[in-house]
């Protein structure tokens, strides 16, 4: 991984820092879920408001590859980007994104950032094929993928439960990392574009 | 609760006692994996070839729920079958199935057999929704997977990658309890 921590700007100018997550975070991101508003933690693959699942979800596994990176305004996370890649098996050319970012940052171009991280790990990990779970209802985060390259390729039905517990399906988008990086690269260089982030979500880990 | 052991009676004659792996069948798993040949081995999450990761694949899994069974014929360990859950999260209605049997074994209804002892495992663990992942072209898991009920759900293409690189597609097959 690159050096860090690496301070990074957004559209608006904004200086945030970006930086692998680490162990003592676990207050701070859970802090950083708490203040999602509800329709950003809606599909998200677990209930993030209680401490102890974020705590799961920070710990490491055998059969998952996690790499995580927070960017931090002030003491405050206001990101979150995971690449989780088997470690073992016949998938292991592939990786799954998540990115989450605060809503009052959306339309600054952090989550590209975060992104372009991550497929910068993914590419010195060996990834060949991008991909990321989303819901039908998700549009804005669709809307992100899809400029990303990212089509739908699997949905799975009835999987996931929301927050408040009604059953949806789960589309899988899926990209190669090379179109994946063409698109950004461009998108980055004309980052004055506007829309939303891409948050897929956090699928439960194991 | 399911009585354990059972007795499976092959289509040939054979005898296979199906029972819950313990911690104490470790050395005979690592065997039974070992002598697959690697790319049956592939589809499982850890490298089941490694003593110290199927030690920890044999003791409680945290925020999983796991049932694993097992064919035993004489003192080899020839099948096994589990279904895992996490027990958190809001997929936790989910849950997979793997199996796997020795290629002595196939074509002897075990996998039948040990699929449907399994389903009754999932019942139990309030289970919605079972899946399978297969290669799409491995005709002999698909039919398998269709005797039990499983319906086709997606195709991931190139989602698997063989030992000698080559690339196929990823069939995920679903199953309403």
């Amino acid at each position: 991984m690159g050096p860090y921590p690496k301070t990074v700007h957004l559209k608006n100018g904004t200086a945030v820092i970006l930086r692998p997550l680490e162990k003592g975070d676990l207050a701070a991101l859970h802090q950083f879920y708490l203040n999602l508003p509800e329709e950003d933690r809606l599909y998200l693959r677990s209930d993030v408001r209680a401490l102890e699942i974020v705590k799961m979800q920070m710990e490491d596994s055998d059969a998952e590859e996690r790499t995580r990176f927070v960017t931090t305004l002030g003491d405050r996370i206001v990101g979150q980007a995971a690449l989780l890649r088997p470690q073992y098996g016949w998938a292991q050319h592939t990786g799954e994104l998540r990115c989450v970012v605060a809503r009052e940052l959306q339309d600054q171009g952090l989550a590209k950032i975060l992104l372009h991280e991550l497929f910068q790990e993914a590419t010195r990990q060996g990834v060949e094929i991008l991909f990321g779970k989303v819901a039908a209802a998700q549009t804005a985060a669709i809307r992100i993928m899809e400029g990303l390259g990212f089509k739908r390729e699997a949905v799975r039905r009835s999987h996931q439960r929301t927050l408040h517990g009604d059953l949806h399906d789960v589309w899988i988008m899926t990209c190669s990392i090379s179109d994946a990086w063409d698109r950004l690269e461009d998108m980055m260089q004309a980052m004055d574009g506007h829309g939303q982030e891409f948050y897929p979500g956090g699928r439960a880990e194991g | 609760m399911i009585r354990y052991p059972k007795v499976f009676r092959a289509n040939d004659g054979r005898v296979v006692v199906v029972r819950p792996a313990t911690a104490d069948d470790v050395n005979a798993l690592l065997e039974f994996f070992i002598s697959l040949p690697e790319q049956d081995r592939l589809h499982l999450r850890t490298d089941v070839t490694q003593r110290d990761v199927m030690r920890r694949r044999m003791m409680p899994q945290p925020h999983w729920e796991v049932v694993r069974l097992i064919g035993v014929f004489g003192d080899r360990v020839i099948a096994e079958c589990s279904v895992a859950r996490r027990t958190y999260g809001f997929e936790s209605h989910v849950a997979e199935m793997r199996l796997l049997v020795a290629p002595d074994f196939r074509g002897s209804g075990l996998a039948t057999y040990l699929g449907r002892q399994i389903f009754a495992h999932a019942i139990m663990m309030d289970v919605e929704k079972i899946e399978a992942c297969m290669m799409e072209e491995d005709r002999r898991a698909v039919r398998s997977a269709e005797r039990l009920g499983f319906e086709p759900e997606g195709v991931l293409k190139n989602f698997v990658k063989d030992i000698m690189g080559n690339k196929h597609n990823l069939l995920i097959m679903s199953l309403r309890t």
